[in-house]
């Protein structure tokens, strides 16, 4: 039953994915012989850093149109799947579109660099990319914090829809939804953003932290998230609890697709 | 086999369905006539799973009614049911691995019967040809209920008449409960058994199709209007 | 096709079992003809299978079809049965006729002369 899920979804978002795919590729290509038409091939990379970027409301973007789809008449729900079945195959789909994007990015950037550096471009030396020193770490670390926000946003929106057509059935409230729904994601956040300032949460925190790498100097902050990475050192209670928040809003999300979102 | 019980769905201060009561009995073909926002979609809906009642409940063979209940209950609904990207193939091989009581043998037997071309995309299908579809999936399944909400809007004469051929056909009287909400009668009247005249969210009659036509000598939808004059008239 | 086909003063069952009586009646169903099963006749007439059920046990208690188990439905091969069904019916038509004639206020003598013309080939109106 969940195979002929994902199966499904899959088929759903398939045309949006070669489409997105195809342009990279073309947008890429026209991009880079233009730069290197201009013998400034260097001027691909600001590409990738939007490219990498956007990623982050790929996923989200892409779940969005899976449940789009299902809109119409909500039929998907009358079937035997769960609220949280449901769900779990349109997240892991809409992801799946995500790795093939950021898989087809990566080697993108892997071939550019590759390209500068037989090139003569002396992008390494002037050390103004720092992708290419532990390229692959950096490479990795990146990628994964790309993937955490963009699941961080997606659990969100996935939550957020389930309440938006929750709120359906009263008559009520249907017209402020849009607020009701930004108030529930504003408020928990400030709330959550406020709290990790407090001094005790943040000598909690500290209480455990890991370290990673030791050359690594810059810091990373996931707004709302309350995650930071400092000083190559990662604090493991703010991951954790965020892991379970993110847990919690799903099975929220799956709860009132079961019992409270009518057609 | 499927039991309303004061069931009342209220949106906001509007009541869909008012109150209502009454018992499907096993093996009966039941048609819920009305006109349109009458409450006979909510109705369906709520027996399907997909709305719960406000207050009152609703039980299929004694068990409540909730997502879980489309295990032995086939929903033809009047949207959503299709994905327009999809081949009907591809729609067919979904159901499949949705329901476990789908038959492919008789989704074989229904395509040629409702002559369709498996390779042809949802989006590329008449209303007519998309209404024989939604038939389609929801008669190859084996189940206690069938509830079809709307099966003839939007489609003409001709795909009507072939649509309760096929229901004729695949249906399994006196196994299946099967009930028809529509405001088209003509058609389905000579396969229906039982009559309801859904008003404003309540039931205001219920009848024998073939005891209206022996006792008062008129058909369903004559039946219908008099039923309505009278409403008038009050 | 199929729902146009009844007349909504009476039940389908028996306008079905008209309809079997009629071609009984022109030899269109001849004596121990096998009738279509009740599901086969209810997908041809486009009906609920139990209405052919009423129709066929109907047919049966008027001596028309036989049920012989595990074989199906049979005209009668009863040699009277035809004649007898023809004269019903007859006697239902002039029923009708003369029952409707006399609403226009004809005299019984006045349908007399007027059927007799009509079959001598004239007209039927006699002003």
């Amino acid at each position: 039953m969940f195979r002929g899920l994902l199966k499904k979804d899959f088929l759903l978002v398939k045309t949006y994915l070669w489409v997105w795919l195809a342009a990279i590729i073309l947008l890429y290509a026209a991009g880079s012989v233009f730069a290197s038409y201009k013998g400034e091939f260097y001027l691909v990379f600001p590409f990738f850093i939007l490219l990498y970027m956007g990623h982050m409301v790929l996923l989200p973007i892409a779940a969005c149109i899976l449940l789009k789809a299902e809109e119409k008449g909500q039929y998907w729900l009358h079937g035997t799947a769960g609220g949280k079945k449901l769900l779990s195959s349109k997240l892991i789909s809409a992801f799946l579109v995500m790795i093939a994007s950021l898989i087809l990015t990566n080697l993108l950037m892997a071939f550019s660099l590759f390209i500068s550096r037989s090139s003569g471009f002396s992008i390494i030396e002037q050390g103004k990319f720092p992708f290419i020193e532990g390229l692959l770490l950096k490479g990795l670390m990146l990628n994964g914090g790309i993937v955490i926000g963009a699941l961080y946003f997606t659990i969100w929106g996935l939550f957020l829809w389930a309440l938006y057509h929750s709120l359906n059935q009263y008559p009520m409230l249907k017209k402020i939804r849009w607020i009701i729904i930004a108030a529930a994601y504003f408020i928990t956040n400030t709330i959550i953003g406020r709290m990790t300032t407090w001094d005790v949460v943040q000598s909690f925190f500290n209480q455990w932290t890991i370290r990673f790498s030791p050359s690594a100097s810059n810091t990373i902050m996931f707004e709302g998230f309350g995650f930071t990475l400092s000083d190559g050192a990662i604090q493991v209670w703010p991951v954790l609890l965020s892991i379970i928040g993110l847990l919690l809003l799903f099975m929220a999300a799956g709860w009132l697709l079961d019992r409270k979102v009518e057609v | 086999m499927i039991e309303l019980h004061h069931v009342t769905k209220e949106y906001g201060k509007r009541k869909s369905l008012d109150n209502v009561t009454f018992t499907f009995e096993k093996g009966k073909v039941y048609g819920i006539l009305g006109p349109n926002g009458s409450g006979k979609s909510t109705m369906m809906k709520i027996m399907a799973g997909l709305v719960y009642p406000s207050k009152g409940d609703v039980t299929i063979a004694g068990k409540k009614a909730d997502r879980k209940t489309a295990s032995n209950l086939a929903f033809l609904a009047s949207e959503g049911m299709l994905y327009p990207g999809f081949k009907i193939e591809q729609m067919i091989h979904y159901y499949h691995s949705q329901y476990s009581d789908f038959s492919i043998e008789k989704a074989e037997e229904l395509l040629t019967f409702m002559e369709l071309d498996r390779h042809q995309k949802v989006s590329q299908l008449s209303k007519g040809q998309q209404g024989r579809l939604k038939l389609l999936l929801v008669l190859s399944r084996q189940t206690d209920v069938l509830l079809l909400d709307e099966p003839f809007i939007g489609l003409d004469p001709m795909v009507r008449d072939t649509i309760v051929q096929g229901l004729v056909s695949f249906i399994d009287f006196g196994e299946q409960t099967v009930i028809i909400a529509t405001h088209e009668i003509t058609e389905i009247e000579p396969i229906l058994e039982d009559a309801i005249i859904l008003e404003s969210g309540r039931i205001t009659a219920h009848c024998n199709v073939e005891q209206i036509r022996e006792e008062q000598g008129l058909s369903i939808l004559e039946w219908l209007k008099s039923n309505f004059k009278k409403g008038e008239l009050v | 096709m199929m729902s146009a086909q009844f007349k909504t003063s009476k039940p389908i069952y028996s306008q079905i079992a008209d309809k079997i009586v009629q071609q009984f009646v022109r030899g269109e169903l001849i004596p121990g003809e096998k009738l279509p099963s009740v599901r086969e006749m209810a997908i041809q007439a486009g009906v609920n299978p139990n209405t052919i059920q009423r129709t066929y046990g109907e047919l049966e208690r008027l001596g028309v079809v036989e049920t012989k188990r595990g074989q199906g439905t049979f005209m009668t091969e009863e040699i009277d049965m035809k004649r007898k069904l023809r004269s019903d019916i007859q006697r239902e038509i002039i029923a009708l006729f003369i029952e409707n004639m006399r609403s226009i206020g004809l005299e019984d003598r006045e349908i007399h002369e007027s059927v007799q013309s009509f079959l001598n080939g004239g007209e039927s109106g006699h002003d």
